[in-house]
């Protein structure tokens, strides 16, 4: 049967260090998936190399049964894999408005984009009251909600989230966790990686564990909820 | 580093393909001047040549300098193209005729990139690689310094053609030796220019100057002196800084000081000049004391409202003598594409005069030749393209190291260029 | 005191050199925002482009279809360039590498106008003659008319960047490179439209110089300078800082002379922009 999402594999070089080992993983279509892991265990870079920011040295990457590894961003983007990343990757001095009009910088369908804006703003009312806002004068919480909500209105079919709840008050860690499961409620498959263990557990319906490089634990999420290892290495218990 | 070195071999094959480009173009313009310069005669000047030589051909090598970067570009390119035609008049006459040897004239042309660094290296590489006995060219004073600590070491004279330094420590004295100025300097033909004014502007009194900011002081003085003497004023001087491209600024000043005349001192820049002047609407008299080519005015200030009243003391080209004509059908047959530019008549005049003082002495010994050129004090031991000239400067400058030689006047009206004459310099 | 004429012709002279900088420095910063290279021959763009429209004009087309024609021709050759000299290439310092190369295209440029173009000055036609009365005070029209120009090749800019996908896009990438790649916006065509717009607007500058001006091989190193000490003052990536910046140095390049003298004019905009970055280091309008 072909897998929605599946990644054979993958080795990613940094200046000469490999950072990814030989990581396999995939997603099934309507799922939450989450890659939690310490710092620097390399899910950022993963990450990097789907979204064709970053050359994997070995290994493939399969979305709807085509090979997109080795792609550029561009079409990488057109496919409908669409990825916010860490830092959310923001147009600090523009308007959010525009930042949002940017999301659906590939769509060639105006009158569904103008519609998408406003169903967007409705389900972002704080967006909307700063619409005309610079990006970087809202507070962390609602540049993450612009973010995935940039993203959003790129129509994904794969969301791939960097750390949303990275510098975040726990409220808006939990508000930050709602969008999501609404995101994934639509249809879009979602694929977290997370620090915060305890939060990327509780959304996801499978989890994998990433140590240096390597994929150590898989399995579903409230499973791992109680792993030993899981547990002790990631949920501070 | 691997598209580094890619992107870097990308850069030098783009370089190599430019230089292609140019090497060919010149290819293609020796060859053009080798067929077309062949019919023209030898009848620039009147350099006394020996179609059959007795004694030995020999090679005088002439270093030449001139700075080819910088606002000095166009007349620095004049020059060495003035210089190459004179080698060319002696090489179709046979050589010319120096003590019991005939000579052939092999002018080696440096660029000083217009500034006293690259002076020195030109210097250096003529004096020490190519053994010249003789250095002539440069406009900048520091250039002229430059080159001159260079060559007076090495017994090397040098005929400098800066034409802004009478009485400064760069020009000519007795104090320095093998160091001759074969270039007249502007300030002497501002008399002319005065009387000119006063015979056909007999109401215009007020004179308002511009200088450049290159120690035109002593110049000026001797403006203001002469000015005075005719019962004229100057009501405003305006210094603009050297490698000024945008001379409104200068202008709104002098312009605003209600002058009846202006006197834009020897500037190859007196054409922009103009066109400020008149874009402030001063419509006075404009006068130009420099060696720019009146047709200048006309090729680039072009709008004929502006080209009336202006006065220049360059060559006119619509007017030549036979002298320059015949350099001007040389030049245009050499370089086609260029239009004639009257520095090289000038340019033409210093190995020329170097030449005759060397077949005056019948030696090529620098300092013999200097000895000899010094002696040449009478209108008329000297042939310029311009018609007689001497060696003076013994009252001004305390030893007559200092060419002189008739100044042409031109007035420019409605865009048309009136021919006044050449004039003899008078002493003030 | 100086009269009121003189201040207006100052004036009026200072904000038309300002803008001829405002033109060098939006090309400078955009290539400089969203390709992170300093194009260190703009200047010979400026120079070419001033070139062509001679050439052009020398051919009985008029001066206005020649300056578009001219800074279509320089777009192009815009393209061309970052296509083949400064697109960046994986595990190279861009820009570095863009200094080392636009240093050499500076030199191979100025060269092969010299031998082309030959060193004599020349001049464009007047893009109009005789001067304009100004509450007064008589000033060159030429100068109002590159001031008109300036002003509506500006505003055009500004509305593509504010208004259209692509403009919206360009800014975008220069804010944030890699955010924008994430976006779909293929940096290459940023990239290409920067060069693009950048020297279609630095051979606008040419012209317009050219003809208040004089035209020679080499008259591009001095805007140059200008254009960047313009959006040094007014901070990189903001086109009302440039303004604000190509107007600041303008002025003083304008009234300075007329009111101090020579020398004092050619070291006050050095002061002044000494002075600005010493108290607000990221330029007048400047972010971070």
């Amino acid at each position: 049967m072909q897998m929605f999402f599946e990644i054979k594999n993958l080795r990613v070089r940094y200046e000469g260090a490999e950072v990814v080992k030989g990581v396999s993983l995939h997603l099934e279509e309507g799922e939450i998936v989450t890659l939690i892991g310490s710092n620097g265990a390399g899910k950022t870079t993963i990450l990097r190399a789907v979204s064709g920011l970053k050359a994997p040295s070995a290994g493939e990457i399969w979305f709807e049964g085509t090979r997109v590894d080795g792609r550029n961003a561009q079409s990488i983007v057109k496919l409908g894999i669409v990825q916010v990343p860490q830092g959310r990757g923001l147009f600090p001095y523009m308007s959010v408005a525009e930042n949002l009009k940017l999301g659906a910088f590939l769509r060639k369908d105006r009158r569904a984009v103008q519609k998408d804006l406003a169903d967007v703003l409705v389900h972002f009312p704080r967006l909307k009251e700063r619409a005309r806002q610079q990006a970087s004068t809202l507070s962390g919480g609602e540049q993450q909600m612009l973010a995935i909500a940039a993203a959003v209105m790129c129509r994904p079919r794969l969301l791939l989230l960097d750390e949303p709840s990275m510098g975040l008050s726990p409220l808006m860690v939990s508000e930050i966790g709602k969008i999501v499961r609404e995101i994934n409620a639509t249809g879009t498959t979602v694929l977290l990686v997370e620090q915060n263990s305890r939060l990327a557990l509780k959304l996801a319906t499978r989890a994998y564990v990433l140590e240096t490089g390597n994929i150590v634990v898989e399995g579903a999420a409230d499973e791992l909820m109680h792993s030993e290892h899981v547990r002790k290495a990631y949920l501070g218990e | 580093m691997m598209s580094g070195k890619k992107s870097v071999a990308l850069l030098c094959v783009f370089a190599l393909l430019v230089s292609l480009g140019v090497a060919v173009a010149a290819c293609g313009e020796g060859e053009e001047a080798a067929t077309t310069a062949a019919p023209t005669t030898a009848t620039t000047g009147g350099t006394e040549t020996t179609t059959a030589p007795v004694g030995e051909t020999k090679t005088l090598k002439i270093g030449g300098i001139m700075g080819l970067t910088g606002p000095l570009s166009i007349p620095s390119l004049a020059f060495m193209r003035g210089w190459e035609i004179y080698a060319d008049v002696v090489k179709e006459a046979g050589g010319v005729k120096i003590g019991n040897d005939t000579y052939m004239i092999e002018i080696i042309e440096e660029d000083s990139k217009g500034a006293a660094e690259g002076a020195t290296t030109a210097a250096s590489k003529l004096v020490n690689q190519d053994q010249v006995q003789f250095v002539m060219g440069a406009m900048l004073e520091t250039e002229v310094a430059a080159i001159y600590s260079v060559t007076q070491p090495a017994g090397v004279l040098y005929a400098t053609a800066n034409i802004n330094i009478p009485e400064h420590a760069s020009d000519v004295s007795p104090d320095k030796d093998l160091f001759v100025r074969l270039a007249v300097s502007p300030d002497e033909n501002q008399p002319l220019d005065l009387d000119y004014l006063r015979e056909n502007y007999p109401d215009a009194v007020k004179i308002g100057v511009s200088q450049p900011d290159i120690g035109y002081e002593g110049m000026f003085d001797r403006l203001k002196a002469s000015a005075e003497k005719r019962g004229m004023e100057v009501v405003h001087a305006e210094k603009w800084a050297w490698g000024t491209t945008d001379f409104i600024p200068t202008y709104t000043n002098i312009v605003a000081s209600k002058p009846d005349i202006i006197f834009a001192m020897n500037s190859g820049q007196a054409n922009d000049q103009l066109k400020a002047a008149r874009q402030l609407g001063f419509t006075g008299p404009f006068v130009s004391n420099s060696p720019l080519g009146a047709d200048v005015f006309l090729v680039t200030v072009q709008d004929p409202t502006m080209l009336t009243d202006v006065i220049c003391n360059s060559p006119d080209v619509t007017h030549p003598n036979d002298a320059m004509k015949a350099l001007m059908d040389r030049w245009t047959a050499k370089w086609p594409n260029d239009g004639f530019v009257s520095d090289a008549v000038h340019a033409y005049d210093i190995p020329w005069i170097l030449v005759q003082a060397m077949q005056k002495a019948g030696s090529t010994d620098p300092a013999v030749v200097l000895a000899t050129l010094e002696a040449m004090t009478n209108r008329g031991d000297l042939q310029t393209n311009e018609g007689p000239g001497y060696m003076g400067g013994q009252d001004r400058f305390g030893v007559n190291r200092v060419l002189y030689r008739p100044f042409p006047i031109t007035r420019i009206m409605n865009g048309e260029l009136e021919f006044a004459g050449f004039f003899d310099p008078i002493p003030e | 005191m100086k009269s009121f004429d003189v201040w207006m012709q100052a004036i009026v002279n200072g904000i038309a050199l300002g803008w001829l900088y405002v033109l060098m420095a939006m090309g400078l910063t955009l290539m400089l925002s969203i390709m992170g290279i300093l194009q260190l021959a703009h200047g010979e763009i400026y120079m070419m482009g001033a070139f062509l429209v001679y050439y052009l004009t020398r051919r009985e087309i008029g001066i206005y279809p020649a300056i578009v024609v001219s800074m279509a021709a320089m777009a192009v050759l815009g393209v061309i360039l970052e296509r083949v000299l400064f697109r960046p290439r994986p595990g190279r310092d861009v820009a570095l590498t863009s200094i080392v190369i636009s240093t050499g295209l500076t030199l191979i440029l100025s060269s092969a106008a010299v031998v082309g173009f030959g060193l004599y000055t020349k001049s464009l036609p007047p893009l109009i003659s005789g001067s304009f009365d100004l509450f007064g005070a008589g000033v060159p029209k030429d100068r109002i008319l590159a001031i008109g120009f300036s002003v509506v090749a500006l505003i055009l800019l500004y509305t593509f960047l504010k208004r259209t996908r692509l403009g919206l896009a360009m800014v975008a990438s220069a804010q944030n490179r890699e955010g924008s790649f994430l976006k779909g916006i293929n940096p290459n065509h940023m990239s290409m439209a920067a060069m693009a717009i950048g020297c279609a607007l630095a051979a606008l500058a040419g012209a317009l110089a050219g003809s208040i001006l004089q035209l020679h091989p080499y008259m591009g190193s001095l805007p140059m300078i200008n254009g960047l000490v313009t959006i040094v003052l007014g901070g990189l990536g903001s086109i009302p800082g440039a303004v604000i910046g190509g107007m600041i140095l303008g002025l003083l390049n304008g009234i300075l002379p007329v009111m101090f003298g020579a020398a004092a004019a050619s070291v006050a905009p050095l002061v002044i922009v000494i002075l600005v970055l010493l108290f607000r280091p990221k330029g007048i309008l400047g972010h971070e």
